[in-house]
């Protein structure tokens, strides 16, 4: 799933590891959320979202328009 | 008295396990086909099964692990599935070339479960190196 976490995250100056404390996961999660080639459980998805205070949608983009 | 570990060092721990379990269940192999020393393919049984321990212990640090973990266990289970049906075969198979001087069937059983924990590192680093950018 194609997400802007990446984006965000620059914005905010936060390397992958300040991001994954901030989420409480490794940092070999969050690399994989980047890439798209993990997809985050619902509830990390909301951590996500909340932190950033973004919606879900914002962030996640599941390619169904 | 419980000493906490942080995310990124149990992360850590738990890839470290990964490749070196991996490497020895690979050298556990080669060691069995070269006719290495008992000691030294006891080392390598040692290994694997220190790495399975912390695996267990390690796959819960977050749901990226856990998934690692779950698509390693999903191809033993794979493996074992299909040794359960598929070594009478074999046995069967290699007993009628072989002679049944040199019965397979407990052979077969013990390659079996060897063959399951290696289907589970070669499923768990698969899972990994999709999963890498």
């Amino acid at each position: 799933m194609n997400n802007r976490l990446r984006v965000l995250r620059a914005e905010r100056q936060w390397s992958q590891a300040d991001l994954a404390a901030r989420l409480d996961v490794s940092r070999q999660a969050v690399n994989a959320i980047e890439t798209g080639k993990h997809d985050p459980s619902l509830p990390l998805a909301f951590r996500i979202a909340r932190l950033f205070a973004m919606p879900i949608e914002a962030i996640f983009d599941d390619g169904i328009s | 008295m419980m000493i906490k570990i942080s995310q990124d060092r149990r992360a850590t721990s738990f890839m470290a396990s990964a490749h070196f379990g991996g490497l020895a269940i690979f050298a556990y192999l080669a060691g069995r086909m070269a006719n290495w020393p008992d000691f030294a393919i006891g080392m390598t049984i040692g290994i694997t099964l220190a790495s399975l321990l912390a695996l267990i212990l390690f796959s819960r640090t977050d749901e990226y692990l856990l998934s690692l973990w779950h698509a390693g266990v999903s191809a033993g289970f794979i493996v074992v599935a299909l040794a359960f049906v598929y070594a009478p075969v074999f046995a069967g198979w290699s007993d009628t070339f072989l002679g049944t001087a040199n019965p397979t069937q407990a052979a077969a059983a013990q390659f079996a479960g060897m063959l399951a924990i290696l289907a589970f590192y070669v499923g768990l680093h698969v899972r990994w190196l999709r999963s890498r950018a």
